[in-house]
């Protein structure tokens, strides 16, 4: 048998219990009463803050969370960019423009370096 | 000042050995070298003749003949002493080095000035000139490198490190270049691999090389290296011996010097579903809470289960638990979220270290907490992960890689069997681990805004790995603690097409390449 409350009805379901009787209640003074109400305004206000808090905590891990996540899309957008210049690059290379032009300057460039070394 | 002295203690090596191991100096297309050769009164007489014949050939030759064998410690450390190069290579007097050795450890080392110490892949020759048991290393792992000497050759230290560490220690004959290592990386700035092998290792009869039984002595000194490296660190573990050249590290009970016996919060989030394991049916969760409170030997934990409840408050699924004072719950009623309900069960949490362990395991190993808690005494890792189980007994996850995309790890591998070089028998960095058991601290958690509720289902556990490395702290992967993991009962599928996309918006550089998962290592 369990001591019956305003308090214990409230977390019934919590504590997995039952509330045997109410007649415990019906016949208890008004102080005590009184004494149990502020007991469960003390409670849910508690209860309440724990929420609030819970809340903010978990607003604060998404924005850290955020901040992680931009900074890596960010790393990861710059390895992308130098990823596709190299590809750029080696696929200008490849087109026959720019074979013919370094067919082209192959006697320039080769001048330039024994000048260089004179 | 030359760039590399190489040193090389020699004692007896086959003639033929030791010609092709001074030739591969030699003809190094790198110049800037010296050689310190000590002969440690090798009985032989050849060998003392063909010392002194390279060593008039060619001046950056140098040879000590010592007047009494000392043995390797004492003829290393005269090496040692000799050296008046920038760095410190160690050769053996029967191995050998590509051509281009030298000159390719000379450019990484030339990249940054912070590296003290430096090592390469390695390989192996046999009596017949032949290369084989090529070793892929991971990039510096100093989880696995104190349970086994994976460095070893071809090792390369700045020699003001090895003045600073007092050079080679007496008393570690066979593991003095283990001792040497654990040293070295404990004080060094920044530790390099260059992964290429660069060193080739001479199998012959009675050489570590060919046989890991040829010396006994090796290994008993390799066990006091290791002891010794836990009491520098100021952590207590039983250092016991595997196969030969691997150790296990266990966390004793009073290895919380730091911290006695910190508290663990457990979170299991679940919807209290029900499954067969082993043939029986039962509820999931209550078999893992049963077993985590019947089983587990560290005793300063609390258990925090996110159930799910609809809209009355309800549990949608309901299951009960024994009474205890420990256990607590939090009720989760909105959309499936995997990473929400972890964050939400962690929120409210007291312990200084944080579980994560899914309702669909089982433990029957006493020490599956303190031996994934104690890895976490060191302060360069942020996240462990045990080795998960199959309902058969096989490995389901030996941590995770990203090659060639996100991957358990010898997933249906024998879990008895070492595997190559002893990957399933020693802890070891990984890229990543299973959200289905992991362990990290609380303030790490809140500094990396925990998990990303990004992910709906899969995934959020990498990025949780990943965000941990990009904040400086490692992966860690130990089989010391075992966990059963019956699979994605509660969901049926744990693949979901947008968590991927995320995970690749934002970490898609690392998928595709592992630096801890090299081909065989």
């Amino acid at each position: 048998m369990r001591a019956c409350s305003i308090s214990l009805m409230s977390h019934a379901h919590d504590a997995d219990g039952e509330i045997d009787s109410l007649a415990d209640l019906r016949s208890a003074s008004r102080e005590r009463l009184l004494t149990e109400i502020g007991m469960l305004r003390k409670e849910t206000k508690f209860a309440e803050f724990q929420t609030i808090s819970a809340r903010y905590e978990r607003e604060i891990l998404a924005s850290r969370d955020a901040v992680f996540g931009m900074s890596a899309e960010l790393g990861e957008l710059k390895a992308r960019l130098r990823t596709d210049v190299q590809e750029a690059r080696q696929s200008m290379m490849k087109t026959p423009t720019w074979r013919v032009g370094s067919l082209v300057l192959k006697p320039l460039n080769l001048m330039k370096k024994l000048l260089r070394k004179n | 000042m030359p760039r590399f002295s190489i040193v090389t203690p020699v004692y007896n090596p086959p003639p033929k050995a030791l010609k092709a191991c001074i030739k591969s100096v030699i003809k190094q297309n790198f110049s800037d070298w010296e050689w310190c050769l000590v002969n440690d009164c090798s009985p032989d007489p050849r060998i003392r003749k063909i010392l002194d014949r390279w060593a008039s050939k060619d001046s950056r030759i140098r040879v000590m003949h010592r007047k009494e064998n000392g043995g390797i410690v004492a003829a290393s450390q005269d090496g040692l002493d000799m050296a008046t190069g920038e760095f410190v290579a160690l050769l053996d007097h029967d191995d050998m080095i590509p051509k281009r050795a030298l000159k390719i450890i000379a450019k990484e080392l030339a990249s940054d000035d912070a590296i003290d110490y430096l090592y390469t892949d390695e390989d192996k020759i046999d009596p017949k000139g032949r290369h084989y048991d090529v070793f892929r290393k991971p990039k510096f792992d100093p989880v696995r490198l104190r349970s086994q000497n994976y460095c070893t050759h071809f090792s390369v230290f700045r020699n003001s490190l090895l003045d600073e560490i007092g050079g080679f220690h007496s008393g570690y004959d066979g593991a003095q270049d283990y001792d040497l290592i654990l040293r070295a990386t404990e004080k060094a700035r920044k530790v390099a691999h260059v992964p290429q092998v660069l060193y080739h290792w001479r199998v012959v009869p009675g050489s570590t090389a060919g046989d890991v039984h040829a010396k006994p002595y090796a290994y008993d000194a390799g066990q006091r290296a290791v002891q010794m490296h836990f009491q520098r660190k100021q952590i207590s573990a039983d250092i016991t011996k595997l196969s030969p050249g691997s150790y296990a590290h266990q966390f004793t009970a009073s290895s919380s010097s730091k911290n006695i016996s910190p508290l663990v919060s457990i979170v299991i989030p679940t919807r209290g579903h029900s499954s067969k394991v082993w043939g029986v049916e039962m509820c999931l969760v209550e078999n893992i809470v049963s077993a985590i409170l019947k089983i587990t030997n560290y005793s300063n934990f609390e258990i925090v289960i996110v159930r799910d409840v609809n809209e009355t408050g309800q549990m949608v699924y309901p299951f009960s638990v024994p009474q205890d004072s420990r256990i607590s719950f939090i009720e989760y009623g909105q959309e499936f979220n995997l990473a929400r309900k972890w964050n939400a069960g962690i929120i409210s949490t007291r312990g200084e270290y944080v579980v994560v362990i899914d309702d669909d395991t089982h433990v029957d190993n006493p020490e599956w907490l303190s031996q994934i808690i104690g890895q976490l005494q060191f302060s360069d890792i942020g996240v462990v992960g045990p080795m998960l189980l199959l309902e058969d007994g096989r490995i389901s996850s030996a941590g995770i890689t990203m090659k060639p995309k996100p991957t358990h790890i010898s997933r249906g591998k024998s879990s008895l069997a070492d595997g190559w070089m002893g990957v399933h028998s020693v802890a070891r960095s990984v890229t990543a681990i299973s959200g289905a058991c992991m362990a990290f601290r609380r303030s790490d958690f809140n500094i990396v805004g925990g998990f990303s509720e990004n992910y709906h289902v899969s995934y959020a556990d990498i990025d949780f790995c990943m965000k941990l490395a990009a904040h400086g702290l490692r992966t860690a992967w130990t089989p010391r603690s075992r966990v059963y993991h019956f699979g994605a009962r509660t969901l049926g599928t744990t693949e979901d097409t947008r968590d991927y996309a995320m995970l690749n918006s934002r970490w898609g550089r690392f998928i595709g390449s592992d630096a801890y998962a090299r081909n065989n290592a």
